[in-house]
């Protein structure tokens, strides 16, 4: 599968957001998701999870909090806030708009 | 492994100390620990397990705001190398011109025909590429890097020619007025004949090339429409003092013409130059020599009833001395120091002048006397030079202060 990072990178913020929707996470486990729902073709660095994380922690989308995992290793959980369901609900049915009018141009080989 | 992750984690941050950052930093150690894990679990063995869990960090250079400049985003060419190595040519070449002003000249001459060719490579390619690849950003960045040494080489050039010039018309003088008599037949007299042409060709040199300087900027802002370019001095400053604000932008480009280092550098240079005619007078008459001399004058004016003289002069060289220190070590509170400055040598220097210019007047075949007149109407005009960078100095620190009130 090749997917091009400059289209992806517009949807990161929902992405993050449709993962912690499901659970409450930790970065590292939301890369995994991520990961395997795209079947290891979409893999965050640690520099933009953090980027993304802290900037939808500003602007109130999720919130953080720290918790004592496996091992007895700190970790800084995310949890979706109602602004952040509300957002993401936004961010889908524009997706599906764009999606509609993109298809008709490069949607399947019958389009024509 | 587990330290290295957090060493290789800490050394990423090292710039940065807060909780914040800190918070961050244990949740990236323990993030990029459970990728090493899961990386060991995929049978890799330690060291590539480390790597490529270390690769997944990215870049966070973003946090620190360490944003690369734009000079920097296409490939260094070997001509930058050659305008830097002009530019070095050129202020070694002004030392150097000091000692053997034939190998200051030929260095001067190599640094002044790197320079031009290197930039017109750079102008020739920034016209192919603009015609070519309609790459107006490349277009931009090939002609900045010709701009951004220009300023620097253009003064030490202006110094080198000026020295260059200074020495053959002195030992043209020399040659073709030594005969008839009407020139002094020491060294000091032909050192401060040098001086003097220096002065005069520097003077004309740096107008013409400040002329030259703006057209080519003008030019630049033309073709580009990039309204204020980094210098190297103008970089290297900023990269120093690590600011770069609007205000800061906006007023050094008044206040770099008048002020700064300038004042305080031009008035130790007057010290110099008083030194000189002080030195000669008693050279005819005593047994001492340099500073000597100077503390006899004053003393010897206090004896022969002309003390005012000898006053201010100790005024004069212990005030300027003391002030161009001041200035030159503290950076605050400048304006005020300058206008003490102004009114320390301004006064005693006025009335040293108007006493020696007395003498030239009463003893007007008396050659010493002569050569105190030239040194000293050097320093007048000098004094007068530096009054009115004052004066630009003040309207514009006025203008500035008007214009932040109205922003406020």
């Amino acid at each position: 599968m090749n997917l091009s990072g400059d289209e992806l990178r517009g949807h990161t913020d929902s992405i993050i957001l449709s993962v912690l929707e499901k659970e409450n996470s930790y970065g590292y486990r939301i890369n995994k998701e991520i990961e395997a729902i795209s079947d290891g073709a979409f893999i965050l660095t640690e520099a933009t999870l953090y980027t993304v994380l802290k900037r939808l922690e500003k602007q109130g989308y999720i919130i953080s909090y720290w918790e004592e995992g496996l091992n007895n290793i700190k970790r800084k959980y995310y949890s979706i806030t109602e602004t952040g369901i509300d957002y993401l609900n936004q961010a889908r049915k524009n997706w599906e708009n764009t999606y509609i009018v993109i298809d008709k141009f490069l949607g399947g080989k019958n389009g024509n | 492994m587990e330290t290295k992750i957090k060493q290789y984690v800490n050394y990423q941050f090292r710039f940065k100390s807060d909780v914040e950052t800190e918070d961050l930093k244990a949740e990236i150690i323990a993030n990029l620990i459970d990728r090493y894990h899961e990386n060991l679990e995929r049978g890799y063995d330690e060291e590539k397990a480390y790597v490529e869990a270390v690769k997944q960090m990215g870049d966070f250079s973003s946090e620190f705001k360490d944003k690369v400049s734009k000079e920097y985003s296409i490939k260094p060419h070997i001509v930058d190398v050659v305008l830097l190595c002009a530019t070095v040519l050129a202020i070694f070449s002004t030392v150097l011109l000091l000692f053997s002003i034939v190998a200051g000249t030929i260095l001067t001459a190599i640094s002044i025909a790197l320079y031009g060719s290197g930039a017109y490579y750079l102008y020739a390619n920034a016209q192919y590429v603009k015609k070519e690849n309609k790459d107006i950003e490349k277009h931009n960045i090939l002609l900045s890097k010709i701009i951004k040494y220009l300023k620097t080489n253009f003064i030490f050039w202006a110094i080198n020619i000026s020295l260059i010039i200074a020495n053959i018309l002195s030992s043209l003088l020399t040659i073709v007025l030594l005969p008839s008599g009407i020139l002094v037949h020491d060294p000091q007299s032909l050192l401060i004949l040098v001086i003097i042409f220096f002065i005069i060709i520097l003077i004309i040199a740096f107008i013409i090339l400040f002329g030259i300087y703006s057209r080519i900027l003008g030019k630049y802002k033309y073709m580009t429409g990039n309204v204020d370019p980094k210098s190297y001095l103008n970089d290297s400053y900023k990269f120093i003092k690590g600011r770069d604000t609007e205000k800061y932008i906006y007023s050094r480009k008044y206040l770099k013409l008048t002020g700064g280092k300038f004042v305080p550098v031009i008035s130790l240079v007057m010290i110099l130059l008083c030194i000189i005619p002080l030195t000669y007078r008693y050279t005819r008459h005593s047994n001492y020599d340099g500073l000597v001399n100077i503390i006899q004058q004053i003393l010897d004016s206090f004896q022969f009833n002309i003390w005012p003289i000898g006053a201010l002069l100790l005024i004069e060289i212990v005030g300027i001395s003391v002030i161009a220190i001041i200035s030159l070590i503290k950076k605050r509170n400048k304006s005020k120091r300058l206008i003490i400055l102004l009114y320390v040598f301004f006064i005693p220097t006025l009335i040293i002048f108007t006493n020696q210019l007395d003498a030239v007047i009463s003893y007007p075949n008396s050659s010493f006397y002569y050569l105190d007149y030239s040194s000293s109407a050097l320093i007048f005009i000098f004094m007068v030079f530096i009054g009115i960078m004052l004066i630009i100095r003040l309207i514009v620190k006025l203008r500035l202060k008007k214009k932040e009130s109205k922003v406020e």
